[in-house]
């Protein structure tokens, strides 16, 4: 290992890597002696700043080595920083952070990340995340939606009910097909609008378009409820 | 000692460590809250987003963002223009949207309360559910694994004078309708939507035709134009059980749609409302207790929404369930005749 890559960590852990430096480095990561001079050099800051006076006693090169055998060279910097988290500040300068930002997402390095990110009101935020789901079912065509859709609050002498027929639906159950109303009488309609509302309230907060849910109440209500 | 360089530098250095750490460890937090965040919503920073991560960013927006429009909503032949104002403020959303068209009904929203103000001054409002906010609190803890749509980001465009992206979500199954989606690229509000049946008919069209988004929006704007002369306020019972019956039956839908998850809880006994989604579409189950004024059996559409009545019988005893969301007739239906009594074990 060359003075070039000492130079290199030294800048790492002051935050003053460039890009070139930086990949110098990780190119590197995997090696012992790297490592024990990244550990000595923690060691010496420390004690030059008189914060941890335990610190010398403790070897953590061990450890990291095994951890690296383990796993990606790039866990680390998450796993040092777990295991002795008084020295967090090493390995989380922003120029690292950017470093396991590029790796593989490991176990080590989410679990500590979302330990801080928990007490955190951005985090509530992630809350509205989104779902797809599951399984991928595969069923047999059933050519349901062909009918031409019309609402019209129906005229007071207008029947009812208008049924609309339609042909293709096809297995799952053979004689099963939804009769389509698209005329509603005027109770028939309030009450459409009831269950609507209802449906809303439950889907509004779910809903990744938000006030969708609501203008679908909104644009029926001409009926009223 | 190379690390640090010489010995004279090496007292400067220290002390600009110390300060560095104090300054940093703030930001050394915020940016690993950062990174979590980074795989929802702050790849945002890319111009290139995943549809996936569009969907997420507008998911967001629509509850975070401060927005003030107007838009048009069509489905089938219908079609009206609706105002809208929406703030997120205190971490509650509040919404008042405002029929612009015929006889001026509003709807208001505070968090998950809805409220529907006609223009008789009758005040429409849904029996506080014990429902509601359980909902939004286990929809949090679904995690996006999409199979039954395709996701394509079909590249830039323009919208109510604003740069766009248009996504297509094609539904890969009969159980849902497919969704073209135009997202405001800045904040990527949903700024036209429209839903398609798999025969490629538009069912309901969404399209802003005008929107701003203030950094602030006064209590006044949220206030329905009814309010101050409210005579009747007139509650939605929650659905009726049938107390005839053994009152602890714990419902169940035996047939779920691939990809959709009941997102209000576990089925529990006594509990007569059930809503399902996938992601993108939701539906709700009711089941009632026979009575006056029930739908006609059948499914009633309306644009992309449909209501499936049916009543079933369980020995002897029958109980009407209804069905209705943003699926198809046919899926509704399946849904509908799959709601059973859980038997007891």
């Amino acid at each position: 290992m060359d003075d070039r890559i000492k130079e290199s960590i030294s800048a790492l852990m002051d935050d003053e890597t460039n890009e070139l430096e930086l990949q110098r480095v990780l190119s590197h990561a995997g090696e012992d002696e790297l490592l024990e001079t990244w550990a000595s050099y923690h060691k010496i800051r420390a004690v030059m700043q008189s914060e941890h006076d335990e610190f010398p006693a403790i070897d953590i090169s061990q450890s990291v080595a095994q951890i690296i055998a383990q796993e990606a060279p790039l866990k680390i910097s998450g796993d040092v920083s777990e295991s002795s988290p008084e020295r967090a500040e090493q390995v989380s300068s922003p120029k690292s952070l950017s470093i396991e930002n590029e790796s593989s997402k490991t176990t080590g390095h989410g679990r500590y990340a979302a330990s801080i990110s928990g007490g955190l009101a951005i985090a509530a935020s992630v809350a509205f995340a989104f779902m797809f789901v599951l399984q991928n079912g595969v069923d047999s065509p059933l050519n349901v939606n062909n009918v031409p859709l019309a609402f019209t609050p129906s005229v007071v002498n207008e029947p009812e009910v208008s049924r609309i027929k339609y042909v293709n639906a096809s297995s799952i159950s053979e004689s099963r097909q939804p009769k389509i109303i698209v005329e509603f009488s005027e109770a028939h309609a309030r009450r459409f609008n009831e269950y609507l509302l209802r449906h809303a309230e439950h889907s509004v907060v779910s809903s990744p378009a938000g006030m969708m849910p609501l203008a679908r109440v909104a644009s029926v209500n001409a009926v009223g409820i | 000692m190379t690390a640090l360089k010489n010995s004279n530098k090496s007292s400067l250095k220290d002390r600009r460590i110390n300060l560095n750490i104090m300054i940093r460890l703030p930001f050394v937090l915020l940016s690993f809250a950062l990174l979590t965040w980074s795989n929802i919503v702050n790849a945002e920073l890319l111009s290139e987003r995943s549809p996936e991560q569009w969907l997420k960013v507008m998911q967001y927006a629509s509850v975070n963002e401060n927005y003030r429009g107007v838009f048009m909503f069509s489905r089938g032949e219908m079609s009206s223009s609706m105002s809208i104002v929406h703030r997120f403020q205190n971490d509650e959303e509040q919404e008042l949207l405002k029929q612009l068209d015929g006889e001026m009904g509003e709807i208001v929203r505070r968090g998950s309360e809805v409220m529907c103000v006609f223009p008789d001054n009758r005040v429409v409002q849904l029996e506080k559910s014990k429902y509601s906010n359980k909902v939004v609190q286990t929809f949090a803890s679904f995690m996006p694994e999409q199979q039954n749509y395709q996701l394509k980001n079909l590249g830039p465009c323009r919208q109510v004078a604003r740069p766009c992206v248009k996504l297509s979500i094609e539904a890969e199954d009969q159980h849902r309708y497919s969704y073209f989606l135009w997202l405001d690229k800045q904040t990527g509000l949903l700024l036209k939507s429209v839903l398609q049946n798999n025969q490629g008919v538009d069912l309901e069209r969404f399209q802003y035709t005008q929107i701003e988004f203030p950094t602030t929006i006064s209590d006044v704007d949220l206030v329905p134009m009814n309010e101050g002369s409210l005579v009747e306020h007139v509650m939605i019972p929650s659905v009726k059980k049938d107390l005839q019956w053994p009152s602890e039956i714990t419902w169940q839908s035996s047939w779920v749609p691939p990809g959709f998850k009941k997102i209000n809880g576990e089925y529990k006994a006594g509990e007569n409302v059930m809503v399902y989604s996938d992601g993108l579409a939701n539906y709700s189950i009711f089941v009632e207790k026979i009575q006056e004024g029930m739908m006609p059996e059948g499914a009633s559409q309306v644009g992309a929404t449909v209501a499936y009545a049916q009543v079933l019988k369980f020995n002897s005893h029958p109980y009407s369930v209804t069905v209705i969301g943003e699926v198809p007739a046919m899926t509704a239906m399946l849904v509908a005749e799959s709601v059973k009594p859980l038997l007891s074990k």
